[in-house]
């Protein structure tokens, strides 16, 4: 057994002869990496999430208004509505020869609290998410008839539809969605595989849907108006909310923003998501920094806790690290038995720590996707991860290289005479 | 090691002209012109408290370093030593018995008489060499020493002191070291245990051969060793209340 191999052991033994107290530290020292790790994970994700919801689509075009609210509410379906567009226009701009693909968006309604989408078929053959993938059925068709819905994976799972549920939408959002189109039950025809987006948690049914339900409607009234399936099946918005656009050449995207943005008429705006996405990145830039200096913060209390109890303990260790020196330990051997305590515990703590909240994602990860639309990945920890565990462990290692120190400097002054 | 071979290696240890003071003291605590002890000597210490008695023993352990003279053990100069192999040459020679609070409270009785042969290759092998093996050479030490099997699992701290004391002792055997230094091991001990702890440990030093320095204020203990030495005879500095 080597040299440094004794003095793990007898660190290992000295901490578990002590793991009451030690414990406590090891605890809190999980704690704030859990909280630092935790942090860095979920602004990862979010930022990865909004991401790959827009990584497949070059313009989002809408009518003239707040760029970002237009993707927040065009793509996520987040903050409040934006004007409508008009559909002619939308349909111009399709035809343009730069354009691959153009996915008209409506929306307004909702169903139990998710946002209904009317949209057309391209949305199913060429919206593209994550670079590159495209939308999957798990079960089902995409709409053929009128009254046909499409769920995103999240809606189907947490509301328990199947094929064929009958489901009613509700007219406008949230907690104003009082009036429900009771006369217009839908159908569910298919159930899309997850994506990690915002389609999970959204329901898709055709533009024509979407206009007919409206039509019994005037000035926000319910009417009773007589139409036969085949005219409501050609029926055609007169405005949608957003175009989300796909070009042939990525290069010509400034080409068309400028074209859409100064073109005569019903004034548009035309926006690069990932344009938006670094507008709300700065925007919250501040609060992530704020959060993350918060939780380094408790990581430092942590180790202080950490220097604080192996500093305490190190008076009733005094005989013990005598004993040893007699035995032909140096003082070295002392400093070392110290430091590795501290490492023991540090390594502990984090890989705790690292444990709690791979347990902690695994639980609150349905709940965030409901509630925030925020999908987490449990994926092994990436670099950036590891670097962070890493900076625990050295700051841990070093801050126990304080009382390792004065243990150093004690078995030196104290000799061999320690005097309790 | 042992590369001062002088006409002086045949004795355990030898102070020349050793003067010693704390530091951050105003005055020394210890001036010894000349003291020495033969290998397998038995030598008795007395002295009042505060004489600097310990302290000598730091200065032949090699833990505390002379402001002026030689240190020799084993006719090794310690000064010629360095710091690491002061501490590598105590753990090869020399076995410690303290007062009280010998044992490392986490360490299993078998791991605490051990603890020299972590940290010394020499006592190691030399402990190898005395049985089957490590274990058992242990099992054996313990038993003279009058510990018996049902207490070698029990931990450490629920052993009586008198327990504890000979414990410590089977540790500063064991490897043959060719001095052991015990520092008042006694004086936790009431009278009728006193003796006979110390009748075992000089049993086993004789039998080993091994040179026995054993400080006490107890002059009772000083009858069992051939020779008595008194602080005040060899240190020039007054000092200690009696
Ligand atoms: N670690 C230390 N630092 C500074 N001074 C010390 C230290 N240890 C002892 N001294 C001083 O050195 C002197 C001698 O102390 P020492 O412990 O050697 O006496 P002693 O003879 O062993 O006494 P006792 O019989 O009580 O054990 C005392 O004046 C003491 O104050
Ligand atoms: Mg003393």
């Amino acid at each position: 057994m080597g040299h440094f191999g004794y003095l793990w052991q007898l660190a290992c033994k000295s901490a578990w002869n002590r793991r009451g107290t030690l414990l406590l530290i090891v605890f809190s020292i999980a704690l704030s990496t859990t909280l630092l790790l935790g942090i860095e994970k979920l602004r990862s994700q979010v930022r990865e999430n909004f991401v790959q919801a827009v990584s497949g689509l070059d313009l989002v075009v809408g009518a003239r208004g707040s760029t970002l609210q237009l993707v927040l509410y065009a793509v996520f379906h987040l903050g409040s509505a934006t004007n409508n567009m008009g559909y002619d226009q939308a349909q111009a701009i399709s035809q343009k020869p730069q354009v691959a693909f153009s996915i008209p968006i409506s929306l307004g309604d909702t169903h139990r609290d998710f946002p209904v989408v009317a949209t057309n078929d391209t949305f199913y053959t060429r919206y593209h998410y994550s670079q590159g993938k495209s939308l999957r059925m798990a079960a089902g068709k995409k709409n053929k008839e009128l009254l046909d819905v499409v769920l995103g994976a999240e809606v189907a799972k947490s509301l328990g539809y199947s094929l064929g549920t009958k489901i009613i939408l509700s007219h406008g959002q949230g907690g104003n969605a009082q009036s429900e189109h009771k006369a217009t039950p839908f159908t569910v025809s298919g159930i899309l595989a997850p994506t990690g987006t915002p389609v999970d948690r959204s329901l898709y049914i055709s533009l024509a849907a979407m206009e007919a339900i409206h039509l019994s409607w005037q000035n926000g009234i319910p009417q009773n108006v007589e139409m036969d399936a085949e005219t409501m099946a050609k029926l055609e918005p007169r405005a949608i909310t957003a175009l989300l656009v796909g070009l042939k050449k990525r290069s010509q995207v400034f080409a068309l923003q400028r074209e859409i943005n100064e073109q005569e008429g019903e004034p548009l705006t035309a926006v690069l998501p990932g344009v938006a996405m670094n507008q709300i990145w700065d925007m919250v830039n501040v609060g992530e920094r704020a959060l993350f200096a918060i939780s380094a913060l408790v990581t430092v209390v942590g180790l202080v806790g950490l220097v604080a109890s192996i500093l305490a303990g190190l008076g009733e260790r005094r005989r013990e690290l005598a004993i040893l020196r007699s035995a032909g330990a140096s003082p070295w051997d002392i400093l070392w038995l110290m430091a590795m305590e501290g490492l023991l515990l540090v390594v502990g703590g984090t890989a705790c720590g690292l444990l709690v909240l791979y347990g902690l994602l695994a639980l609150c990860a349905p709940f965030l996707a409901e509630h925030y639309g925020i999908y987490l990945t449990l994926a092994a920890p990436g670099s950036g991860e590891w670097l962070l565990l890493l900076g625990i462990c050295l700051a841990g290692f070093l801050a126990s290289l304080l009382p390792a120190y004065k243990a150093y400097r004690l078995s030196l002054s104290d000799g061999l005479t320690v005097s309790l | 090691m042992q590369t001062t071979q002088d006409k002086h290696k045949m004795l355990a240890i030898r102070l020349e002209n050793v003067r010693f003071r704390w530091p951050g003291a105003e005055s020394e605590t210890l001036h010894i012109p000349h003291f020495s002890m033969s290998q397998g000597e038995r030598v008795f210490i007395s002295g009042p408290s505060g004489c600097g008695k310990s302290t000598l023993l730091g200065l032949i352990a090699g833990i505390l370093v002379p402001t002026e003279g030689d240190v020799l053990v084993q006719g090794c100069a310690l000064d010629s030593l360095g710091s690491a192999g002061r501490d590598r040459f105590r753990g090869d020679h020399i076995g410690f018995i303290f007062q009280q609070f010998n044992l490392v409270p986490y360490l299993s009785v078998v791991e605490n008489v051990l603890i020299p042969c972590r940290f010394s290759q020499r006592r190691l092998k030399q402990a190898k060499e005395q049985g089957k093996n490590l274990k058992d050479v242990v099992k054996m030490l313990l038993q003279r020493l009058d510990l018996e099997e049902t207490l070698w699992s029990k931990p450490v701290r629920t052993l009586s002191i008198g327990q504890q004391q000979r414990v410590a002792c089977a540790r500063a055997l064991i490897g043959q070291p060719e001095l052991i230094i015990a520092d008042e091991p006694t004086s936790a001990l009431d009278s009728d245990r006193r003796v006979a702890f110390l009748h075992l440990l000089l049993e086993e030093c004789i039998s080993q051969g091994t040179a026995l320095l054993f400080v006490s204020h107890d002059e009772v203990l000083a009858e069992a060793f051939p020779r008595t030495v008194r602080m005040q005879d060899i240190n020039k500095i007054e000092r200690g209340e009696s």
